[in-house]
């Protein structure tokens, strides 16, 4: 990257292909004694080099994801192909082999029927704090955002999704879109009114959400966001549920997205989470610093390179014997839950953490 | 060089493992200082007869081959100066065996010093060199640069552990020396010759390491000092003392801030010098107690603080801070010159003395920190390669810390080796005579100088001017 901004090296494809193969991941900033931030440098190396991009690119960053209401439609459009029957034809015809999209259709996940449609809308009292939907997070996770929400209720907060939020931008910050991204930027900081802690359930938004201020350096309002975004795991573990949780006999183990563990240094708070948990026991997995390979739109993009990071982390998940693999992000939950064996539960931690203090036990239940 | 050599190594090595291309032979172009020259190509092979192959087609082509491992070296000794084939050995990763009859181990070139430690660690044996980039420098870099590490102030360097090498000499023909055995008086040691001759005798493909019982017991202390001279005090007095720590590593104030910047490993940021002291042992009473002693010795000198660490986790976030410090430098500076030098244990609070003298001489921060009990001290002198005022202070402030350590009984490696950026300083340390014999040793194994040329002994250039004559890309400056 240095070579070519220097001059020692020209921007030929074979160059940027390297560059392009380039997770973001962040392990090599979290570990830099030197503090070479390299999510920065790349964001920056892609705007300026960037290529024509092609149109599916610019249908993805612009249309797709650059409005919530494009996204939701588009994802009902999915959950129609899900659940008209043309899922299975196209599947069983091999039609998506011959497209070349077979591996790329199983990254879709199971479009639920509702959609968490921020409008404001609050539950709990107490400390306020705002949740943050996102694109993914609010339709095919919706459950997993309003668990959220309810979780946060639970833990004495009054948790509410202001209106005029839309998507966070890292996808087309990745993607060398710097103006598109700073326009979600300026949407989102100007939702996000008020006091109290930013929460998101989805690590690569939470590190997008906290670079705001390094990405809208002349938006005095950026700085006082960025602080106030928590990852979920974060906001919980620095405070007190209004009950304890109920015991849930369960082996886990927890796949620490590269967007929590690199990007913001959070690793802590989930393990202290599962702990306070009785009957869960965590098993932690090797290589956890390791990426999933998903990526943000890696797995499309370098579909090889992907595969293979999934195998490791699948691999080094199913050595742990774990019932479940819990994770913080989306694009870490797809991408596991297409490599992993159907024994083997792919959740977010939220979920997890929902049925053991907002969900009655079974026994109450009865009762 | 033509593209039909590309292909015809390529034969050799298999498809994707030569590559000649601008954007990919530029990562083989640096190593771990601001030295950067390109490489006409390079060449990952899998086996001992691939290198052996590959080095004879450079022979006959008349091309100059460099091998590397991580390079991750601190002297310039992987940088293809003068362009040629780089022959990178990384792909050779394996342990091949961990010998626990002979308590040895056989290792390709290529295989990471941490992951043989983690290795034979699990089966209770211990490879004590440990230089502070063990999770990526490769064993066949550390035979090529004789490296060290805290440890070898009780366990001796890379050299005390080889007993058996496999060398690609420059014909291309393969010799094998020594093999699983402590003791070897078979005449003259061939083998030592190739230990620290970075790659310009012969190419290393597997080693023989020998290895040790793992100590049961380890206990970590730290002492802050408020003044670096009763550190280094308190080092020459330990080292008197009849004690033979496992470890006593200096970092002055610079170097403990921009490592708290970096990790939060909760050093003391007001101390102006730290001693790191470990002792380890059979029993845990025995290693503590000699750690005792040594925190009597340095609240003797007015240490504000002495800690002992409780647990293992904590050891190692005081390991983790101690090897960021070298990279950590990069914060303050765009570029360092890390030095290496070497005096004898009584001379450490002289060194110290003098390295701070020569700082104020020439204005340039020198921080320093290193592995202060066995009189192995890495004063950095930090500054950017883009101004040639700074430049030329440097080799100033360069050329007087080699000379204050060559005056008081030192030499100008410890454990990087001399590669490109301490070979105009050779004939100074060494004397003539010996420089002559090393050349005349290298003609006999390499006559016609295709092994890493230029490395190791002075140019025609000299002294003056020595850093603005290194390979460096105007502009450029990684590391």
């Amino acid at each position: 990257m240095r070579a070519i901004v220097e001059g020692h090296l020209e921007v030929t494809s074979d160059a940027l292909e390297h560059l392009d193969s380039c997770l973001l991941c962040e392990a090599c900033s979290h570990v830099c004694p030197s503090g070479v931030e390299m999510e920065r440098l790349g964001v920056a190396f892609r705007e300026t080099a960037r290529r024509k991009r092609s149109w599916a690119e610019r249908f993805a960053f612009g249309w797709l994801f650059g409005e919530l209401g494009h996204f939701r439609a588009a994802a009902r459009l999915l959950r129609l192909y899900q659940r008209s029957g043309l899922q299975w034809l196209a599947r069983r015809l091999g039609l998506l082999g011959l497209l070349g999209l077979s591996d790329t259709e199983r990254l879709l996940p199971d479009i639920p029927d509702r959609f968490v449609e921020p409008e404001g809308q609050a539950i709990g009292s107490g400390e306020p704090a705002q949740v943050f939907a996102g694109c993914v997070m609010s339709t095919a996770f919706a459950a997993t955002t309003e668990h959220t929400a309810e979780l946060l209720a639970a833990f004495g907060c009054q948790a509410s999704f202001p209106a005029g939020q839309v998507c966070c931008g890292a996808l087309q910050l990745h993607g060398g879109d710097l103006d598109r991204a700073r326009e979600l930027a300026h949407a989102n900081v100007e939702a996000f009114q008020g006091e109290g802690p930013i929460v998101v359930n989805a690590a690569g938004c939470g590190a997008m959400l906290k670079h705001y201020e390094q990405l809208l350096p002349d938006e005095p309002r950026a700085q006082a966001f960025s602080r106030r975004v928590k990852d979920v795991s974060e906001a919980l573990a620095e405070r007190h549920p209004l009950q304890g949780p109920r015991e849930i006999r369960h082996t886990v183990t927890l796949q620490d997205a590269c967007h929590l563990l690199h990007a913001q240094h959070v690793d802590k708070a989930p393990r202290k989470l599962l702990k306070a948990i009785p009957g869960v026991e965590l098993r932690e997995m090797a290589e956890p610093g390791l990426c999933c390979g998903s990526a943000g739109i890696y797995n499309v993009t370098h579909r090889q390179e992907s595969a293979e990071l999934q195998r490791r982390k699948c691999a080094n998940v199913l050595k742990t014997g774990a019932q479940t693999v819990l994770t913080g992000n989306p694009g870490c939950l797809l991408q596991l839950r297409a490599g992993l064996p159907k024994g083997v539960r792919v959740r977010h931690l939220v979920d997890l953490l929902w049925e053991a203090y907002c969900q009655p036990s079974p026994n109450e239940a009865v009762s | 060089m033509t593209s039909s050599l590309a292909r015809e190594l390529e034969r050799i090595v298999g498809d994707g493992y030569v590559h000649d291309a601008p954007s990919e032979i530029i990562a083989y172009s640096y190593d771990g200082t601001f030295q950067q020259r390109r490489p006409d190509l390079a060449v990952s092979p899998a086996t001992t007869e691939q290198v052996a192959a590959v080095v004879k087609i450079a022979a006959r082509e008349g091309c100059p081959i460099i091998a590397r491992g991580a390079s991750s070296g601190l002297a310039g000794g992987t940088i293809p100066e003068r362009g040629g084939i780089i022959l990178n050995l990384a792909r050779m990763d394996r342990i091949l065996e961990i010998d626990t009859a002979n308590v040895c181990a056989v290792v390709e070139a290529g295989a990471i010093t941490l992951e043989l430690q983690q290795a034979v660690e699990k089966v209770g044996l211990f490879y004590p060199p440990d230089p502070a980039s063990s999770r990526q420098s490769t064993l066949g870099g550390n035979v090529a640069c004789n490296s060290g590490g805290p440890r070898c102030l009780k366990y001796g360097v890379t050299r005390d552990y080889v007993t058996g090498l496999t060398v690609v000499l420059a014909s291309g023909e393969v010799l094998k020396l020594g093999g699983k055995l402590t003791k070897n008086a078979t005449g003259p040691q061939l083998l030592q010759l190739f230990i620290g001759s970075e790659g310009t005798l012969g190419i290393v493909t597997e080693a023989i390491l020998k290895l040790l019982p793992l100590p049961r017991a380890r206990v970590t202390a730290t002492a802050a000092f408020p003044r670096v001279a009763h550190a280094s005090e308190a080092v020459a007095r330990i080292m008197a003392s009849g004690i033979l720590p496992c470890t006593l590593e200096l970092m002055d104030g610079t170097t403990i801030n921009v490592v708290e910047d970096f990790l939060e490993a909760g050093l003391p940021r007001d101390a102006q010098a730290l001693l790191l002291m470990e002792q380890d042992g059979a029993d845990e009473d025995m290693a503590r107690r000699d750690v005792e002693a040594m925190a009597g010795v340095c609240r003797e000198l007015g240490a504000s603080a002495v800690q002992v660490a409780r647990d293992a986790a904590e050891r190692e976030a005081l390991w983790a801070a101690r090897r960021a410090v070298s990279p950590a430098l990069g914060r303050l500076r765009p570029n360092k010159l890390g030095e290496d030098i070497v005096v004898p244990k009584s001379q450490v609070p002289a060194m110290i003395e003098d390295i701070a003298q020569i700082a104020r001489r020439y204005e340039l921060p020198i921080p320093v920190f290193g592995h202060a009990g066995d009189g192995n001290l890495h004063p950095n002198i930090l500054f950017d390669l883009r101004s040639s005022d700074e430049v030329h202070r440097v080799e100033l402030a360069a050329r007087d810390i080699f000379r204050a350590a060559i005056r008081l009984g030192g030499t100008l490696s410890g454990e990087h080796g001399i590669g490109t950026l301490k070979r105009e300083f050779m004939t100074e340390a060494q004397g003539p005579t010996a420089v002559e014999l090393g050349r005349a040793i290298k003609r006999v194994f390499d006559p016609r100088g295709l092994l890493n040329p230029g490395k190791l002994y002075p140019t025609d250039k000299g002294l003056e001017g020595f850093l603005a004559n290194l390979p460096v890309l105007a502009g450029f400056t990684p590391g």
